[in-house]
């Protein structure tokens, strides 16, 4: 049974692989800069789950202290990009070369 | 005993995945930033919820809970609060819904209290 833990454990780091893959494509086409930040902020809650399986792993707590780190630092990016984007008012015309609508 | 915190790990770790990838598949696929903020905020904090618990339970030392505890309690505070502010400023920047959501109870308002 100890090694149906150490299964569930490889399979789901590929699994959040994958999703960061995915994650990432929406961080790069966007298309509005919320979704960046939100791309931004599931990335971290992903690589938050990369450190607990690898705290499974080893069957240690010492980890799980970086999944808080990780998660915190997480929260503070999502904070600070919403209050950029906050800045932006919407009467505020981007320049023209800009494809991307705010 | 072994057996039994062995398969408990198993279905909290499992679950927890599930919901981390349903939410991954909610951003690639909803149709605005609004939609994805539901996706990610909902699922990440469940996916979590799962994941801390299977690890808690299959390292089992009381340090161990604790830490997951403490790692929780930080998870569903601030992601509410962050999706909240990000929806919020997306708003005031003047980001645009997606054609099919029916009403803009923010925009309603602020028009009430400007008039």
């Amino acid at each position: 049974m100890i090694a149906l833990v150490s299964v569930v454990v490889d399979v789901g780091i590929v699994a959040l692989a994958l999703g960061m893959l995915l994650v990432l494509y929406r961080m790069v086409k966007g298309p509005h800069l919320a979704d960046r930040a939100i791309a931004g902020d599931v990335l971290a809650f992903l690589v938050v789950g990369v450190v607990i399986l690898l705290a499974v792993d080893q069957r240690r707590s010492v980890s799980l202290d970086a999944a808080l780190l990780v998660a915190i630092v997480g929260f503070a990016a999502t904070v600070a990009f919403a209050q950029y984007l906050g800045g932006l008012t919407a009467d505020v015309e981007p320049p023209e070369d800009e494809a991307v609508p705010l | 005993m072994t057996v039994l915190r062995e398969v408990t790990t198993v279905v909290f770790l499992v679950s927890g995945l599930g919901f981390m990838l349903v939410g991954v598949c909610g951003i690639v696929r909803l149709p605005d930033a609004y939609h994805r903020l539901h996706a990610s905020s909902k699922c990440s904090t469940l996916g979590l919820l799962g994941l801390l618990l299977g690890a808690a339970v299959h390292i089992g030392t009381p340090e161990a809970v604790m830490k997951a505890v403490v790692t929780l309690v930080f998870a569903f505070v601030a992601t509410p609060v962050g999706a909240h502010v990000l929806a919020k400023s997306a708003h005031a920047s003047g980001m645009r819904q997606w054609e099919g959501t029916l009403s803009d109870e923010l925009a309603e308002d602020q028009d009430d209290a400007a008039a």
